[in-house]
């Protein structure tokens, strides 16, 4: 009941909100909304956008330095839960999950030190999904055809506990400059 | 049993009738502002139907009393009785990926009619042309999350949704955001196509008439299946170019050719999510260009660039999502599912849709969406077609009109992050090639 | 983040020069990064792959050029012929991969891979790889059991 009550309201105060902003601005702030609500830590494309959007609101600096936060400079391309609110960290695997041996590798500026690194986005797999921290972010994502370089893979292949997708990682494993 | 239970109403103080009487009179006005809430604008008396049972206020005067219901015994629904505005959205459960789920919702009614249980990473159901079965690829693990994984086509009465059987397949599905090429149905509905990625490529053939597993044949390089012929399909490789594959009678492959690159991989990518326009399927790219690829003039499979585009992407606004493209077939109309945004942006939901004219290419319409959207999708019928809207983890289905965009109604509680939405086809059986 | 790709190459990690096993790190050179960016999230840093999924480079990958058509196939198969870099980049990227990962087997007479005939080759795709790469792997074996026996016999 109360679900329904709070969706109602949610509902209507995500329209106003829309209607009263610019989009993109709005969008992020549904998104802050749904999930600063607790509700629903599943906006995955907008949680993204959101990390965009607030970062202006809250300072890019502190949020890119964040690994709980979507904006984190090394998740420019992560899509998925984020270890590092699952008991791992941004390349630490949760206890008791595994690893994936293969990933797709991509590359993210860091704005610390004004880099590019490469980053290896493996998978921790052999648990359910942790729920946790969903972000998805798509800096020189591809569509699945070109695998490498493609975010939207479920790369939980290859592990001894089979292909079931805990959360991500984003492992530095080098420059690219 | 409804005989036996007589009411005795002779030990009912009137006092706690009257109490009765009055508390079912506040209990039907609350449901009507409720309903009247529930009915957001846009939305009919449709959607927030009253029932009888709240909206009626006891009938309990001077000890007449009204018939008691008939007592009931637990049954199933009765079969689905299809209509074009019956609608499937593919749930991945992303929080919860061993439980997906595709919903069944009757958009008129603004109902939900049932389910199926999708098992691990569900991506989307396969429809052959006659309607009767509907057919999922679907993986398990022995210990839910872990064991031996067992991948099966699993075989499901169109109507009552009941399990009819299975087919198992290599354990070696494709796992990803839901995409319809993903597995794909050929051979006038005897064939389904499954495609896999360990990361080693390949392709998995069931010949569902017989109920059995075909053949599974390596397709390296290349990704997906996209049907243009009864038995012929193409695949997208990483270069740009497409994988050109025939079927024979039996379902095994009898010619794989490579085509050359018809795009740029990796300057303006064209989305993995095209549309079936009856005769091709079209792309549209990164920057809004729209591709085709159908049958060549030779019979051959040929991908090009059509020579028109979305819209400017110098202006802002860009093509994206989980499923970006819609086609009306009627009406020859492609909706295309906008959001602002440059590089980097092209999963991100879309606050517009752009209505083209597939013949002239000319731009119809443009409307604003109420709530963003990941996926778009319209009916298939004629006289009253649909444009559904959903955005993933809200776990809302908006109906539009798809003649001018107005919302009918929204649905909500549905799902939890549903990714895919496959209105369910009334084309079946009028001789789709595929 | 494909620019990155397309950057001055700065060394970060000093690499150990035993060859075929150290993991390849990037920033290491142009072909490495293409390496890196492009293959290793499947082949694997040291190149081992995935038994009976991703095939192996190491101690192995060199010995195609010994067998007719191998040469072509390094090229033809997918993962190089469709990726997504120029004729000049797979060009440096064989000629760097074949000794990093297999240095044991390359031919004495190995002529390093030219942009025209990578061009020539990567224009016709294989589309049945795991056939043709039966077939070669079938000649690899043969040629071992001759280099087996025209040892014994050197021996004798």
């Amino acid at each position: 009941m109360s679900g329904k009550w709070l969706d109602a309201w949610m509902e209507r105060r995500a329209r106003r909100l829309y209607r009263g902003t610019s989009r993109r601005h709005a969008l992020a702030r549904i998104a802050g909304l749904l999930v600063g609500a607790g509700m629903l830590p599943l906006l995955p494309v907008s949680r993204g956008a959101a990390a965009h959007g607030e970062a202006g609101d809250k300072g890019e600096a502190a949020a890119t330095r964040d690994p709980n936060s979507c904006a984190y400079w090394r998740y420019c391309a992560i899509d998925g839960f984020l270890c590092s609110c699952c008991g791992g960290s941004a390349s630490q695997c949760p206890p008791g999950t595994e690893p994936s041996p293969v990933t797709w590798i991509g590359t993210c500026l860091n704005p610390e030190d004004g880099r590019h690194y490469v980053i290896s986005y493996n998978d921790c797999c052999g648990k359910t999904s942790c729920g946790r921290c969903m972000c998805n972010r798509n800096e020189g994502d591809k569509p699945v055809y070109v695998p490498y370089q493609s975010n939207d893979i479920n790369w939980c292949l290859g592990t001894k506990v089979g292909e079931v997708y805990h959360c991500s990682t984003a492992v530095v494993i080098g420059t690219a400059e | 049993m409804a005989e036996a239970d007589q009411p005795q109403d002779r030990a009912i103080p009137q006092w706690l009738v009257v109490l009765a009487a009055i508390v079912a009179v506040v209990a039907g006005a609350l449901a009507v502002v409720d309903a009247w809430w529930d009915s957001d604008e846009g939305d009919t008396a449709k959607g927030g139907k009253v029932t009888a049972e709240a909206s009626s206020p006891s009938p309990v005067t001077g000890g007449e009393r009204a018939a008691p219901l008939s007592s009931e015994q637990v049954a199933v629904a009765p079969a689905i009785a299809p209509h074009p505005h019956l609608v499937w959205l593919n749930d991945i459960a992303f929080p919860a990926m061993p439980d997906g789920r595709a919903i069944l919702v009757d958009a008129d009614a603004g109902t939900m009619r049932g389910m199926i249980s999708g098992g691990y990473g569900h991506n989307g159901l396969l429809f052959p042309p006659d309607g009767r079965r509907i057919y999922n690829p679907e993986t398990y693990y022995a210990r839910g999350t872990r064991g031996k994984r067992t991948d099966v086509l699993t075989i499901y009465d169109a109507r009552r949704l009941t399990v009819e059987g299975e087919i198992v397949l290599p354990p070696k599905r494709f796992m990803s955001m839901p995409l319809i090429g993903n597995a794909q149905m050929m051979g006038a509905g005897r064939f389904a196509l499954i495609y896999n990625f360990t990361p080693s490529q390949s392709v998995s053939v069931a010949d569902v008439e017989a109920g059995r597993f075909v053949t599974e044949f390596d397709t390296a390089g290349c990704s997906l299946i996209f049907p243009v012929a009864e038995r012929e399909f193409f695949m997208l490789c990483a270069d740009g170019g497409l994988l050109e594959v025939a079927l024979g009678p039996d379902g095994r492959p009898v010619r794989q050719e490579a085509r050359a690159k018809f795009f740029d991989a990796d300057r303006d990518p064209l989305f993995e999510k095209p549309v079936w326009t009856g005769d091709r399927w079209l792309f549209v790219s990164f920057h809004n260009d729209v591709y085709e690829v159908g049958a060549g003039k030779n019979g051959r499979i040929a991908g090009r660039k059509a020579g028109w585009r979305i819209a400017d992407p110098r202006a802002g606004w860009r093509a994206g999502g989980i499923q970006p493209l819609a086609v009306h077939r009627p009406s020859g109309r492609l909706f295309t599912l906008m959001h602002e945004g440059g590089d980097g942006h092209h999963k991100d939901p879309g606050t517009q849709v752009r209505v083209h004219d597939l013949k002239t290419h000319a731009e119809i319409a443009r409307w604003q969406l109420e709530r963003p959207a990941t996926a778009i999708a319209v009916s298939e019928d004629a006289e009253d077609p649909l444009l559904y809207a959903v955005m993933i983890g809200d776990p809302t289905l908006e109906v539009y009109s798809a003649r001018d965009g107005t919302l009918r109604r929204r649905i909500g509680e549905i799902g939890i992050t549903v990714t895919l939405v496959q209105p369910l086809p009334v084309s079946t059986g009028k001789g789709d090639a595929r | 983040m494909r620019g990155g790709k397309r950057l001055a190459v700065a060394l970060a990690v000093a690499l150990a020069l035993a060859p075929a096993v150290v993991p390849v790190s990037a920033g290491a050179g142009g072909p490495a990064l293409d390496y890196v960016l492009n293959c290793q999230g499947c082949h694997l840093p040291d190149g081992r792959g995935m038994a009976g999924k991703v095939p192996s480079f190491r101690g192995q990958v060199a010995r195609f050029l010994s067998v007719p058509g191998g040469r072509a196939f390094l090229v033809q198969v997918p993962g190089v012929a469709r990726a997504n870099l120029s004729d000049e980049r797979i060009v440096a990227l064989l000629n760097w991969l074949l000794p990093r990962f297999d240095s044991d087997h390359l031919p004495a007479g190995f002529r390093p891979y030219t942009a025209d005939e990578v061009a020539r080759l990567r224009a016709t795709p294989e589309v049945r790889v795991a056939a043709r790469r039966a077939r070669l792997i079938a000649a690899i074996e043969d040629l071992k059991e001759l280099e087996k026996s025209s040892n014994l016999s050197s021996k004798n």
